[in-house]
C-alpha cells in the first residue's frame, strides 16, 4: 500500500483563521488560505518562525480554536462546521501532543490516571483492561511503571513529555498532531523524545501533523514539509527536496540558518533584513517582499500561489521562480 | 531510551515523608499560631455538641420552678435562666445548634455556589456577567436584614434558617471559585483534556474543580462564622429559633431583659461562648487563608 493511492486522513483546503484585536476593522490574520493534506502513515512537518501561525492551524484542525472559513476533512467528513458536542467522539482518533508538558497535565491527577483517560472516554474497557493497557502504554513510552502512581509535579519534563504521548497514542488515533513536542525540553532529553517519536511513527499507520520550527527535528521525523510564512505556505515539498533544493527565497534562508551547528541561533537576522512584518497589516502582494532579497516590482501587487517547482511534488509560492531567478545566494 | 528514568530520579521522588497526626499540628502551630488556636477552640465546641449528654449536669429544658434566676452556684455552674433551666447545661447544648446550623449552611452555600462558580467561569459571556451582577446585588443587601425577610416569610424552622443562610452565603464560593476558573480555563491542561475529548461536565469537576477549590475550602471557615453570628442573630431577634431552645441566640435575648434587674449570668455565659466559638472559626479560617492563599490575606 502505497501513500499514493490511499485517502488522506486530513484534508485541509483554504483554511482562515483571523482573531479579532478588540480593535474594530483590525485583525490579526493568523492562517490566511492554507491547504494540505496528510496520507496514513505519512508525517508532515510544518516549519515556520514564531506568528507564522503553525501552532494556530494545528489547534484549528482539532477545533480547539474556531476556524474562520475554510474546510477540515477528517477521513473524509468535514468537520469545520460540526457543532463541538458531535467533534467528541471523534477525538478518540485525533489526538494531540502539546508544547508545554509542564502545564499540559492537570496537576490533580494521577499519571496512571491522565494516560488512561482517553480510554475511559473512548471505550468500553473494565477498569482492569485500562490497567493492563495503561501499563503497557508505559511501556511503549519508556516510562517506569513505578511513575504511574506519581503526580505529574513528581516528574521530569521528558518523562511528563512521554506522559503526554502515551495519552495521545492510547485509542491508536488515525491523527496525531505534534505541536512542538520537543522544543521546550533540553538538548539533551529531546533526543530520547524524538527516537521515541520516530519509534512510535514506525508502528502505527496514524497521520502526523510535526509542527517545530526546528528544522534539524522536523528533518528526522518527516516525510513531507510544509514551510509558512505569515500564516501562509511557501513551500510544500517532500523532506529531502526541501533541504537540498529549496525553490522559495525564504525557504532558502531558512536553510542557509539552519546550516551552522546552532540551527536556534539569531543567525537568521543576518541573512534577511527587517523583521517579520505584523500579521495585522499583512504586505500586499507576496507577504514575504518586505524582506525578501529577489523581489521584483511585481511581487508587491500580485499574490503567487503555489506551483510546481521541479518535480511535480515539489511546490513553492513564488513569482521568481518563472524567470528562473528565485535562488539569493 | 529510558535515559531519565534513572534510580536514582526513583529515590528522590519515593523519598516523599509521610506525617503523623501529631506532626501536622506541630506544624500548623509553627506555620500559623492564630489557625492552631483557632483550630483548638473549634475542637473545644465540637467536644462539648458531641459529647453534651455526658457533659450536662442537668437536662437542658427540665424546668426548676423553685430555682429561677439563681445565681451562679456549685449545683448550678452558670446559674439559672428565667424559666429556672441550668444555663450550663444549655450553654453545652447549645453548641450543636452552633455546628447544626453552620455546618449544613455551608455545605449548602458551597454545593451551590461552586457548580455556579465553575460553570459561569468556563462559559463567560451573558450568562457569566447576568449572575455575576445578580450575586452582586444579593451582596449589596445587608445580609441580616435579608436572612430576616426571608425566614420571615417562609416560616420559622432551623430548616429555613439553613437554606436561607446557604443561599445567602454561596455567591461567596462562586465568586472565589469563578475568579480561580477565569484564570485556569485558557490553561494548556484543559486545552489538551478538549482535545483528549472530555465532555464538559468532566472539564468543570474532573479537571478544573481540583485546581480551583482551594481558595473556597480556605474560606470555608469564615463563612462557618458567619453563619453561627447570623443564626444566633436571628434567634435573638426571635426569627427562627424560639425562646425554651437551647440555642444561644435566643437565650441571649432572654438574658437581655435580667441584665438591667442585675441577673447578668443569664446573658454573659451564651454570649461568651458565641463569642469564642465565632472566634475560634475566624482564627482558624484567617490563619488556613495565609497558609493557603498567601496573596489576598484574609478578605472578608
Amino acid at each position: 500500500m502505497t501513500a499514493e493511492q490511499t485517502s488522506p486522513v486530513l484534508d485541509v483546503r483554504g483554511l482562515v483563521k483571523h482573531f479579532p484585536t478588540g480593535k474594530r476593522d483590525q485583525v490579526v490574520h493568523a492562517v490566511n488560505g492554507v491547504n494540505f493534506s496528510i496520507r496514513p502513515g505519512e508525517t508532515l512537518g510544518m516549519v515556520g518562525e514564531s506568528g507564522s501561525g503553525k501552532s494556530t492551524i494545528g489547534r484549528t484542525v482539532l477545533r480547539l480554536t474556531e476556524p474562520t472559513a475554510g474546510k477540515i476533512a477528517f477521513q473524509g467528513q468535514e468537520i469545520a462546521e460540526m457543532p463541538m458536542a458531535a467533534c467528541r467522539p471523534l477525538r478518540a482518533d485525533m489526538q494531540m501532543v502539546f508544547q508545554d508538558p509542564w502545564s499540559a497535565l492537570n496537576p490533580r491527577m494521577k499519571v496512571r490516571d491522565l494516560i488512561a483517560e482517553p480510554l475511559l472516554l473512548h471505550t468500553k474497557m473494565t477498569r482492569g483492561e485500562r490497567r493492563d493497557r495503561t501499563d503497557e502504554l508505559a511501556g511503549r513510552v519508556h516510562l517506569s511503571t513505578d511513575f504511574l502512581t506519581r503526580y505529574p509535579s513528581d516528574l521530569s519534563g521528558g518523562q511528563l513529555q512521554r506522559v503526554c504521548i502515551a495519552r495521545a497514542i492510547a485509542t491508536n488515533p488515525k491523527l496525531i498532531i505534534l505541536d512542538e513536542p520537543t522544543s521546550s525540553l533540553d538538548i539533551s532529553v529531546r533526543a530520547g523524545i524524538l527516537e521515541l517519536l520516530a519509534e512510535i511513527k514506525q508502528q502505527t499507520e496514524a497521520a502526523v501533523l510535526f509542527i517545530s520550527h526546528d528544522l534539524g527535528t522536523v528533518r528526522l521525523i518527516s516525510d513531507r514539509i510544509v514551510v509558512l510564512y505569515l500564516g501562509k505556505i511557501v513551500e510544500y515539498a517532500d523532506a529531502d527536496a526541501v533541504f537540498e533544493d529549496a525553490a522559495h527565497p525564504y525557504t532558502q534562508s531558512l536553510m542557509s540558518a539552519h546550516l551552522p551547528a546552532n540551527p536556534k541561533a539569531e543567525i537568521r537576522r543576518h541573512v534577511l533584513e527587517g523583521e517579520v512584518p505584523s500579521p495585522i497589516d499583512m504586505p500586499s502582494g507576496c507577504a514575504f517582499h518586505t524582506r525578501c532579497p529577489v523581489a521584483i516590482e511585481d511581487c508587491r501587487r500580485t499574490e503567487p500561489q503555489l506551483e510546481a517547482a521541479g518535480n511535480n511534488t515539489h511546490q513553492a509560492a513564488c513569482l521568481r521562480i518563472l524567470d528562473g531567478k528565485n535562488r539569493i545566494d | 531510551m529510558p535515559s531519565e528514568t534513572t534510580s536514582m530520579a526513583l529515590r528522590e521522588v519515593t523519598a516523599e515523608p509521610e506525617f503523623s497526626l501529631w506532626q501536622r499540628i506541630i506544624g500548623l502551630t509553627r506555620r500559623s499560631p492564630t489557625a492552631a488556636v483557632g483550630l483548638g477552640i473549634i475542637l473545644f465546641f465540637g467536644m462539648l455538641a458531641l459529647m453534651a449528654q455526658y457533659l450536662m449536669p442537668h437536662e437542658p429544658e427540665l424546668v426548676y420552678a423553685e430555682r429561677v434566676l439563681h445565681p451562679p452556684s456549685s449545683e448550678h455552674l452558670f446559674g439559672t435562666d428565667g424559666n429556672g433551666m441550668d444555663i450550663f447545661s444549655r450553654v453545652i447544648y447549645g453548641a450543636r445548634f452552633g455546628f447544626g446550623i453552620a455546618i449544613p449552611a455551608v455545605v449548602l452555600a458551597l454545593v451551590i455556589g461552586i457548580p455556579v462558580g465553575l460553570w459561569t467561569g468556563y462559559r463567560g459571556g451573558m450568562v457569566d456577567e447576568a449572575l455575576m451582577r445578580f450575586f452582586d446585588g444579593l451582596r449589596v443587601f445587608p445580609s441580616i436584614i435579608l436572612a430576616l425577610a426571608v425566614v420571615a416569610a417562609t416560616g420559622q424552622s432551623l430548616i429555613n434558617v439553613v437554606i436561607v443562610l446557604g443561599v445567602l452565603d454561596s455567591p461567596v464560593f462562586a465568586r472565589v471559585v469563578r475568579s480561580e476558573v477565569l484564570a485556569l480555563r485558557s490553561s494548556v491542561f484543559v486545552e489538551s483534556a478538549i482535545a483528549a475529548g472530555n465532555p464538559t461536565w468532566r472539564i468543570l469537576f474532573i479537571h478544573l474543580l481540583p485546581n480551583a477549590i482551594q481558595g473556597a475550602m480556605a474560606q470555608t471557615a469564615v463563612r462557618a462564622a458567619w453563619a453561627v453570628r447570623i443564626s444566633a442573630t436571628l434567634a435573638f431577634l426571635g426569627i427562627g429559633i424560639q425562646a425554651p431552645t437551647p440555642e444561644w441566640g435566643a437565650m441571649i435575648r432572654q438574658g437581655a431583659e435580667f441584665m438591667i434587674s442585675g441577673q447578668w449570668w443569664v446573658a454573659l455565659f451564651p454570649g461568651v461562648a458565641l463569642i469564642l466559638l465565632v472566634l475560634g472559626l475566624n482564627m482558624f479560617g484567617d490563619g488556613m487563608q495565609e497558609i493557603l492563599n498567601p496573596r489576598s490575606r484574609a478578605e472578608k
